[in-house]
């Protein structure tokens, strides 16, 4: 393979990764966002699902934009192209057609091509935003009972000083 | 002093089992390590449930025990022949204690003097711990002998001790259960050794393998357990211990790996029952690297022998139950669909908010993929030892445990097997869990994924490691998440209810001079507990010293826990376990009315309702507060000692009403007996002992002082707080004491 085309392949694979990612935080954003309030959730923290919802959507494509300017104009366009297609995907769940548009157009086929990619990327462009998009969904679920623990701690160190 | 023997003692036993491993078996001092905790845990258990079947538990025969084992490894160490050393570990070319690893070890140190001081100061507080996992263990301790205590007010107290008796080594040892809590942050620290020595045996290097193993002991739900008597850890430790041993046997082919596992195994399955879960995941690697050795004759010779080990150690608790209940899982069945429930919990008892009944939590993940996938990652049990992985685990250690799995397909496809296998038991631990618990109790067993913990840090490690070498500005940022993460994982213990991690009252107490027994803490405990507490704290003061009162209780069945009835030093016998009580109850606790639940009195052995206690002129009430009263025999009430007693403990609590008695004792008019129902009475009782206040007083439950005024035959009666109904009552006056404004009445009957 010539150096051209090994860069091609590099950005195809790259994409195709990228597209999975995206397909994958589009379709939690979703999934989120189209599911009825479950009852083992306060009511008080359906907002916050909103806000995971949009952190799920938000964060991975801040991060891949961001590494995507490392990797020239082709992998940009192409991310481009699949974000916005994945994004629609999610919010086709989020109005209610159901899991089947997503799986099909979405997961699937990009699930396909990111098995194919050069295993050294994986832990960046998979792993990375991934364990962002879940770290960002899991404060925003539960971010008033961290709250409610730092004021406890201040409180108990006021009275352990005073 | 007898702290400072124990402090002393506990490392000999554990050194003669390191030395014997090393001599023997010429194993690295990591594994050794490993391994003698192992044995020692294994140690303790067995010797005490060894004298406790033979209802010869007690200190001297355990020290006897313990000290005759430990004399004979040390020979058997001394004439062991000489064996080449083993390898060296490779040194690394990192350094293991980084800046990271450094702060994290300062959060643990911080955790684990906060965690002393905790222990020290507040009681044993773990709801099931005061409800089902001590009781068996404190009774066992007063009798010498394992007990089974009565089922009707708990099928747990059938469940196996394996774990509680780890916890009652202390409290043989010392005679109090101030430490009792302190074995959980030891057996979490030991915990976070082996999988320090699992992630050393998957090549991780020691800066991520320590990394991994101080975020495990930083978890939300590790440092919450940690202050408690809950089994989620020692089996967490065992099945980590299974792990490490199945795959140093997988590496090394040699025996003493699999007679470890088989210890580890067998001790896990006699502390709970969801071992068998834990158990049945590792057996493929067992089977698989004994199969390699040499085929169906391998698996006889050594897989045959290490399943027999390893079921017959736990085997004392379902022969046991086998023949008293004709189950030997009792309160639950082993089926084909797992552990079923023998429906011995009274669910009408339950408050609404704990009952199940919403199907098995694997139909909801099912039906609704997104729903179940929210509520995990709200991580439910936060701040409680019910859950909290922490963030850590579900953001980093879920996709990290991916990862993990797809390199294991990977190197399936290549002819390796062993990452497949320990890597699968992850899903497959998921899924059985999800198959096996109610989705409406998923909030309270969340803690029975604790085992995924440990994996998914490691997994972590692994992927640290990968993305050091790869992008070390990823690694960095993520370790510092890590680090944010541990700190307000710490900070977090502080809103902690169950169990309360606040030490602020208790040391404000002692400084002022006012501490009285730990018991008072309960106050900071949930539910019903800060009410209980008003009656469990003068309980245990009074009777610490000296011999003991049997205590009769009475509760609503949800929160009937009967572990503080013993008191701190287990001077106390519980009047509902004796099959024969040998007299009437020295006190009685009575509580009713938990939030939500039946609201009711639940009875267990004899029937004595607190309508015949207030008739019965033996008795006399010693503390009241909203659903809780305490009586107490008045005979008992009499003794100098418990005068004496009592007098100082009004003296710390009630100072303010006190003061506020002594300001109107001067101007009361003769009366034949004072009675009320707020604490300015126990201001007045304290006149009394003291002896500047003649007037009789007593303590009456609300809406009472009319029917004891009629049982004292009094005519002119000072009421607190509200005139006497059929009497004609004028005002004395009016004082603010600890309760808020309190008005006095003078009360005649007519003739």
């Amino acid at each position: 393979m010539t150096g051209a085309a090994a860069q091609r392949s590099y950005c195809l694979r790259d994409a195709a990764q990228v597209w999975f990612v995206l397909t994958l935080a589009a379709g939690f954003a979703g999934w989120v966002l189209g599911s009825s309030p479950p009852a083992m959730l306060d009511p008080a923290a359906v907002p916050a699902r909103y806000a995971a919802a949009l952190a799920l959507a938000a964060t991975p494509a801040a991060l891949l934009t961001a590494a995507a300017v490392r990797l020239g104009r082709l992998a940009l366009l192409a991310r481009a192209a699949y974000g916005a297609g994945c994004v629609y995907l999610g919010v086709l769940k989020a109005a209610g057609f159901g899991l089947a548009p997503w799986l099909a157009l979405g997961l699937v086929p990009a699930a396909a091509l990111a098995v194919r990619t050069p295993p050294q990327l994986t832990p960046l462009f998979v792993l990375a935003p991934l364990s962002w998009s879940l770290a960002a969904l899991y404060f925003a679920l539960s971010a008033e009972r961290w709250l409610a623990g730092i004021v406890s701690f201040a409180a108990m160190a006021g009275t352990l000083l005073r | 002093m007898r702290l400072l023997a124990f402090l002393l003692i506990n490392p000999v036993l554990l050194s003669a089992w390191w030395w014997w491993l090393r001599r023997w078996f010429a194993l690295a001092p990591l594994a050794a390590a490993v391994y003698a905790g192992l044995l020692f845990a294994a140690q303790l258990v067995f010797s005490q449930l060894l004298l406790g079947t033979l209802g010869r538990l007690r200190l001297s025969w355990l020290l006897g025990l313990l000290g005759t084992v430990t004399a004979v490894l040390i020979l058997w160490s001394v004439r062991a022949p000489p064996r080449p050393a083993p390898d060296a570990a490779p040194a690394g070319a990192e350094r293991t204690f980084d800046a990271a690893n450094v702060v994290l070890g300062a959060l643990a140190l911080a955790f684990a003097i906060w965690l002393g001081l905790a222990t020290w100061l507040l009681p044993p507080r773990g709801v099931d711990d005061l409800a089902y996992h001590l009781p068996p263990l404190y009774q066992s301790a007063q009798t010498g002998r394992i007990a089974l205590l009565p089922l009707e007010l708990r099928a747990q107290f059938a469940l196996p001790l394996g774990g509680g008796l780890l916890f009652l080594w202390p409290l043989l040892f010392l005679g109090t259960e101030t430490w009792v809590d302190g074995v959980g942050l030891l057996i979490a620290v030991y915990a976070a050794l082996v999988l320090f020595a699992l992630a050393r045996a998957f090549a991780v290097a020691s800066r991520e393998a320590l990394f991994a193993a101080l975020l495990f002991v930083l978890s939300p739900l590790v440092m919450a357990q940690a202050g408690t008597n809950y089994t989620d850890l020692p089996v967490v430790a065992c099945h980590l211990v299974l792990l490490y041993a199945a795959v140093r046997f997988w590496q090394e082919g040699t025996a003493v790996h699999l007679a470890m596992a088989a210890v580890a195994g067998g001790l896990g399955l006699g502390i709970k029952y969801n071992m068998l879960i834990a158990v049945a995941t590792v057996q493929p690697i067992l089977l698989v690297a004994v199969w390699r050795q040499g085929g169906a004759a391998a698996v006889v010779r050594r897989y045959a022998p290490y399943l027999a080990v390893s079921l017959l150690l736990p085997a004392y608790w379902p022969i046991r139950n086998a023949l008293t209940f004709g189950e030997p899982l009792y309160p639950y069945a082993l089926g084909l669909g797992g552990l079923r429930d023998l429906g011995t919990v009274p669910w009408e008892l339950v408050p609404e908010s704990g009952q199940g009944g919403a199907g098995r939590a694997i139909g909801l993940l099912l039906r609704e993929p997104a729903r179940l996938l929210v509520f995990l990652f709200r991580d439910p049990g936060l701040a409680s030892a019910n859950g909290g992985l922490g963030p850590v685990f579900w953001a980093f250690g879920v996709p990290a445990l991916l990862w993990c799995l797809v390199r294991a397909l990977r190197a399936a496809r290549a002819g390796d097997l062993l990452p497949v296998l320990f890597w699968g038991i992850a899903p497959v631990t998921l899924l059985l869990f999800l198959a096996q618990v109610d989705a409406a109790r998923l909030p309270y067993n969340m803690r029975l994924l604790v085992v995924l913990l440990p994996l998914g840090l490691l997994a972590f490690a692994l992927l640290l490691e990968r993305l050091r070498a790869s992008l070390p500005g990823a690694a960095a940022a993520t370790r510092a998440v890590c680090l944010t993460a541990a700190g307000l994982a710490v900070m977090q213990l502080a809103a902690a209810r169950f169990p309360s991690f606040d030490i602020g009252l208790a040391l404000a107490d002692r400084r002022a001079g006012t501490a009285t027994t730990a018991h008072r803490y309960y106050r900071h405990a949930h539910g019903d507990l800060p009410s209980l507490a008003t009656a469990l704290e003068p309980l245990d003061y009074l009777t610490v010293s000296g011999s003991g009162w049997d205590v009769y209780m009475a509760a609503d069945w949800i929160v009937f826990m009967t572990a503080p009835l013993f008191g701190s030093a287990l001077q106390n016998r519980v009047w509902n376990f004796q099959p024969e009580p040998r007299g009437a109850p020295d006190a009685l606790l009575y509580h009713t009315g938990f939030q939500g639940g039946a609201n009711r009195l639940y009875y267990v052995g004899e029937r004595i309702t607190p309508a015949e206690v207030r008739r019965d002129a033996r008795y006399e009430l010693l503390t009241l507060s909203g659903p809780t009263e305490l009586w107490v025999a008045r005979v008992r009430l009499q003794e100098p000692r418990i005068r004496a007693r009592l007098a100082e403990f009004y003296r710390r609590r009630f100072a303010t009403d006190i003061a506020a008695a002594a300001s109107l004792a001067a101007t009361l008019p003769p009366a034949d007996a004072l009675v009320g129902s707020t604490n300015l009475v126990h201001g007045f009782r304290y006149l009394g002992l003291a002896g500047t206040l003649t007037v009789p007083v007593y303590l009456v439950s609300h809406g009472e002082g009319a029917a004891q005024a009629r049982r004292l035959r009094a005519r002119r009666v000072i009421s607190v707080g509200a005139p006497l109904v059929g009497a004609n009552a004028s005002p004395l006056g009016e004082t603010r004491a600890s309760d808020g404004l309190v008005r006095l009445y003078l009360n005649e009957f007519p003739t």
